[in-house]
């Protein structure tokens, strides 16, 4: 069994622990547990689950002036954060309350003449940064202020001999970098360019005896792989090549039946992370009760579809 | 009595020019620890030093040996802390630190056996940031040591091994059978290692000798003799084999595997090595380049 209520109840307490170490040790990545707090809820079937204009106030005054959002006020602009912001405006239908051709001009400042994207000014790149360009820009309705046609250049250069992708040309494949090349190459409708069997080979190489799937091999099995790995074959078309029942078994050991929520993997401690790509993986496997989630974005589908 | 914060930042002022090996104590532990150049953190004095360390940055205190500490301590406890690195940037930027000494601390925190640090995509940035910056050249063997110790320290390290290729390609395309030699050293250690694997791949497929190609991919494979069950050691040798070789060499290999999977195998590990040469020779069939 899915245990909605408790992990309903865990994600609210979350922003109550004001006086646990843990809510100022992540203190800089807060706005993305703010998203994946939001998406868990909602594929819960809890879309009021945080307060609506508290949550865009809170939103709002993590963006700097320059367009870009930080994880939290007073903490430099990033572009994790950002998407963060943006697909958490767009879940409550407040995208319109902040000026879309800023935001859309900061990340458009950040893709370099190679096509990829640096999370910030300091240039670090990687194919996260790219997806995340991809996906915030599609949200906002801006996806020309940038060079597609280079993105997927980039993207494609990525790709690896076994079919996977990396962080960069000659990275090696990885399932998470893989999710944000074939979400980035979704995004521009280029994912013929691809070997597709190939690729959904070595995802599916992914699953354990125990029903998880790792992100490389030899690696351990960790939940937030059952969405990396799942919503690329989802986008690949080919999710029935995986074990669905015993991955739905093993993500339901994830859980705290006590406190709500759930781990990387069974008795481990829970988060907020993993809990909403869990909660999405049991949803791209139909589990039961479960709002439909947007593989390329891993937001509800009921909300992507109203906008693009 | 002293406070974790002011222990931890004397030690670090105190070892400016040598990499220091930092572990978190398990609970309960009395106190921070120093054995130079070793450093024991008990969690409970480092959650004690963040905290301070916090309410340092947070305040409107821009002395630059202030900034420096807190933001050494909020790196320590969140590996992630974007902020704090930016921050010590702009120092290194305004000539307030020194670049040197700031490498001489990622390399503590990219070596440490510590759960995280290792790995971290942003202290892997920004090394690569700092010794682009202010062209502090340590050479390809000293780089690659430093990748080859934080992998010992953190196995799979994905963005350690993707540094070191960014090393490799900025010495130019082709690499020499030294360089695989040293690598192929620390894979005999890692078998189980997939981005040690990859990073064989990446510099085979940059060296101009194939005969020299084809002696490595004999050799690892015939290593699955003394350690059997490697799924990552076959990833590695059916792409290559599959993808990368010249025709005769790719035959002559696909044929030496042909061989031991048609011989008996007795044991539960063996019958595991068995089934992965399977498993990696129908790869080959199916997805390997036809002539």
């Amino acid at each position: 069994t899915l245990y909605v209520e408790k992990h309903v109840a865990y994600i609210q307490s979350l922003d109550t622990r004001k006086d646990s170490l843990d809510y100022w040790l992540t203190e800089h990545l807060r706005l993305s547990g703010v998203y994946w707090g939001l998406t868990a809820l909602c594929l819960l079937n809890r879309p009021d689950g945080l307060p609506r204009e508290d949550t865009i106030a809170y939103v709002k005054s993590c963006q700097h002036k320059s367009g870009g959002f930080g994880a939290n006020p007073g903490h430099d602009a990033h572009m994790l954060y950002t998407v963060s912001a943006i697909q958490i405006l767009a879940i409550e239908e407040a995208l319109d309350t902040i000026d879309r051709d800023h935001v859309a001009r900061w990340i458009s400042g950040l893709q370099q003449e190679n096509g990829v994207f640096a999370g910030d000014e300091w240039g670090e790149t990687d194919t996260r940064f790219l997806y995340g360009a991809m996906n915030c820009l599609s949200l906002l309705g801006k996806l020309d202020v940038i060079d597609v046609e280079k993105a997927v250049d980039y993207v494609l250069a990525c790709q690896n001999h076994d079919g996977g992708f990396g962080m960069a040309p000659g990275a090696e494949s990885h399932a998470g970098q893989i999710f944000t090349c074939v979400g980035a190459l979704a995004i521009a409708g280029k994912l013929d360019k691809i070997d597709k069997d190939l690729l959904a080979d070595w995802l599916c190489e992914r699953q354990l005896p125990n029903g998880g799937l790792n992100g490389r091999p030899e690696k351990l099995e960790d939940v937030c792989y059952s969405w990396w790995v799942l919503s690329s074959l989802a986008m690949l078309g080919r999710l029935h090549w995986i074990d669905g029942e015993s991955l739905v078994r093993f993500i339901l050991r994830c859980q705290d039946g006590e406190g709500g929520g759930i781990a990387d993997r069974p008795g481990d401690m829970v988060d907020v992370f993993h809990t909403v790509f869990g909660v999405a993986g049991l949803s791209l496997l139909g589990y039961q009760g479960l709002e439909e989630v947007d593989p390329v974005y891993c937001m509800p589908r009921k909300v992507t579809k109203k906008i693009l | 009595m002293t406070s974790a914060y002011t222990t931890l930042t004397t030690f670090f002022h105190a070892h400016r020019t040598t990499a220091a090996q930092i572990s978190i104590l398990p609970s309960p532990s009395p106190s921070i620890l120093i054995s130079t150049p070793h450093l024991g953190i008990p969690k409970q004095c480092l959650i004690s030093a963040f905290t301070h360390a916090r309410t340092v940055f947070s305040s409107a205190d821009d002395d630059p040996t202030t900034l420096l500490d807190a933001t050494t301590i909020l790196i320590l406890a969140a590996s992630e802390h974007l902020t704090a690195i930016n921050t010590r940037k702009r120092l290194l930027l305004s000539s307030q630190h020194s670049p040197s000494e700031e490498l001489v601390l990622l390399e503590s925190f990219l070596t440490s056996p510590l759960p995280r640090h290792n790995k971290s995509p942003l202290l892997w940035a920004h090394w690569k940031w700092v010794v682009a910056t202010f062209a502090l050249g340590p050479g390809l063997y000293q780089e690659l040591e430093v990748v080859q110790r934080s992998a010992d320290v953190h196995p799979r390290n994905y963005y350690a091994w993707d540094y070191a290729r960014r090393v490799v390609i900025a010495r130019g395309e082709v690499v020499g059978e030294e360089t695989v030699e040293m690598h192929l050293r620390f894979c005999w250690r890692h078998a189980a290692d997939v981005g040690v694997w990859m990073f064989l791949g990446f510099l085979l497929e940059r060296v101009r000798d194939c005969v020299v190609v084809e002696r490595v991919l004999e050799e690892v494979m015939r290593f699955c003799d003394v350690a059997p069950g490697h799924e990552s050691l076959w990833c590695f040798v059916r792409t290559f084999i599959g993808k990368l070789m010249e025709p005769e060499a790719r035959g002559r290999l696909v044929g030496m595997l042909e061989g031991w999977i048609g011989e008996e195998v007795v044991g539960e590990e063996r019958e595991k090595e068995k089934r992965l040469e399977e498993r990696a020779l129908r790869w080959v069939e199916r997805f390997g380049i036809k002539e």
